[in-house]
């Protein structure tokens, strides 16, 4: 059974931390599309927090293609696109170039963020086809 | 077998139950917790936890001795009843007494070591709500037959003589009437309605209760905590049936005798009464037995891991880790943290209107009776 765990005091937001893990089990296949997600309101119960946390945390995933919220059948992991969309490659690879120009300034040298950048896209299970698991 | 024997006899068993309930309670307490504080899951198992737990057990084995001298004494001079309720009182006083030093003792413990209270995980995985069903059929039968002898006693009310009974033989007193008044007659009827519909209302809350489990066992506590939400939701749902059928018995015999269609109130109501009794023992002796507090003797293998949410943050509970108060969170129940069972979140509207929803029958009934409105 998959856990999702916040920290309460973090500098990171809660809603962030919910929606980033999220995102970790759903590019990671531990979620498969289609896949029931539980209620706003029993997620905010469990983790002891106020049902917006939660409702914004969904907004944000419905907003990156991540979920799809209906209001009779709930909240499911949302199928991922086929192609992807001109504007969207642009931004996220601006995101990108942002983040690694921040890891290259704070210091990490080249081959290291080769690494972790390989490792990170073989922790989502992506091969070299571009295939999901 | 004289009345007093019968007493002595009910004091006794009385004094075992609530001294075995306190001898079992520390030890189906989720791992972590001691006397209602949370000390860490290392903590717990060592020497100072232990120590606490053996002066807990010798305690409460002279605090049952203790009230049962006492009350034997006052039986043998005279006065059975007063002795069963002196020896009573004694033992949940000075047992309330000691839990409050074993807590002090525990919050001690506690801040030596430093658990983490500012984090919780949650299953993050489709609720299948399990035992919510049966909550639900008992809320609406509750509320129908609530709604239904309500109705039986106001049509009856027309037809009903100036004096009615108000069985004072239930409580062991003489029989006695009362004038007739619609707060006499619509007393039983409501209380059955509030108190009935009330049980199951909770009980299906129970049924969605949140969810304290530990982060990173593999799902294992929150299974445990599944199976104790449910086998806690039947009882209170069986509970809330139970009320349901002695309060609409109560009710509708009573217009039956007032009105010489039956000659006095039927036994059947006693034993309905005994049989509520044992099914609450029973039940509380399944959960005590096979599931621990929450589900704890359920979750062996994965008590490693640390507790997490509200249950592991001293800071949100208070009168002796006893109540739940914590604004932030949207839980309306919380697992209790000594004892088996739940407890509401005070920090929360909705708890604090079902709460006050539960009081206010309890408080209109000693207004009333203060009052001679209803006898």
């Amino acid at each position: 059974m998959l856990t999702l765990t916040i920290q309460r005091d973090d500098d990171e937001p809660v809603y962030e931390q919910v929606a980033r893990q999220v995102r970790q089990f759903v590019a990671s296949g531990s979620l498969a599309p289609g896949t029931a997600l539980p209620s706003v309101r029993q997620l905010a119960r469990d983790l002891g927090v106020g049902l917006n946390t939660i409702a914004r945390a969904y907004r944000v995933l419905e907003t990156e293609g991540f979920l799809v919220i209906r209001d009779r059948a709930g909240v499911t992991v949302a199928a991922p696109s086929r192609k992807i969309e001109k504007s969207t490659r642009s931004d996220l690879l601006d995101q990108l170039r942002t983040i690694v120009a921040k890891l290259r300034q704070a210091g990490m040298p080249a081959d290291e963020l080769l690494r972790v950048f390989r490792n990170e896209v073989n922790a989502l299970g992506v091969d070299s086809r571009g295939g999901g698991k | 077998m004289t009345e007093a024997t019968v007493v002595n006899l009910f004091f006794t068993f009385r004094v075992a139950l609530v001294g075995g309930i306190l001898f079992v309670y520390p030890r189906i307490a989720r791992k972590g917790l001691v006397f209602g504080t949370y000390v860490g899951e290392a903590q717990a198992e060592g020497d100072e936890a232990r120590h606490l737990l053996r002066s807990w057990n010798r305690a409460t084995g002279m605090l049952m001795l203790f009230s049962l001298l006492v009350g034997w004494c006052i039986s043998l001079a005279g006065w059975p009843v007063t002795g069963n309720l002196t020896g009573t009182a004694i033992l949940l006083s000075l047992a309330l007494l000691l839990y409050v030093w074993m807590y002090q003792k525990a919050r001690a413990l506690a801040s030596t070591d430093g658990p983490p209270v500012r984090q919780a995980s949650a299953p993050f995985a489709v609720d299948e709500t399990r035992g919510e069903g049966f909550a639900k059929v008992a809320l609406g039968l509750c509320v129908l037959a609530g709604l239904a002898v309500v109705c039986h006693a106001t049509v009856q009310y027309g037809t009903l003589p100036d004096q009615i009974p108000t069985f004072a033989h239930l409580f062991g007193l003489d029989e006695t009437l009362a004038d007739k008044s619609i707060v006499q007659v619509l007393f039983v009827p409501s209380l059955n309605l509030v108190l009935s519909s009330g049980f199951a209302l909770i009980a299906l809350l129970v049924s969605r209760a949140k969810r304290s489990v530990r982060g990173g066992d593999g799902g294992r506590s929150p299974e445990a905590q599944d199976a104790f939400r449910v086998v806690m939701s039947q009882t209170l749902g069986g509970m809330a049936l139970f009320i349901c059928l002695i309060l609409s018995t109560l009710s509708i015999q009573t217009m039956r005798v007032a009105s010489s269609r039956a000659a006095s109130l039927n036994g059947v109501l006693v034993w309905m009464c005994v049989a509520m009794i044992l099914f609450a023992l029973a039940c509380l002796v399944r959960m005590m037995k096979g599931y621990g507090q929450g589900g704890a003797l359920l979750e062996s293998g994965s008590v490693e891991a640390p507790l997490t949410g509200g249950l592991a943050d001293n800071s949100h509970w208070f009168l002796w880790g006893t109540l739940y108060f914590d604004r932030e969170d949207s839980s309306i129940l919380m697992e209790s943290r000594f004892g088996i069972g739940y407890t509401f979140n005070f920090g929360n509207r909705t708890a604090l209107l079902i709460t006050a929803l539960f009081l206010l029958p309890l408080v209109l009934l000693a207004f009333l009776v203060l009052t001679g409105a209803v006898s």
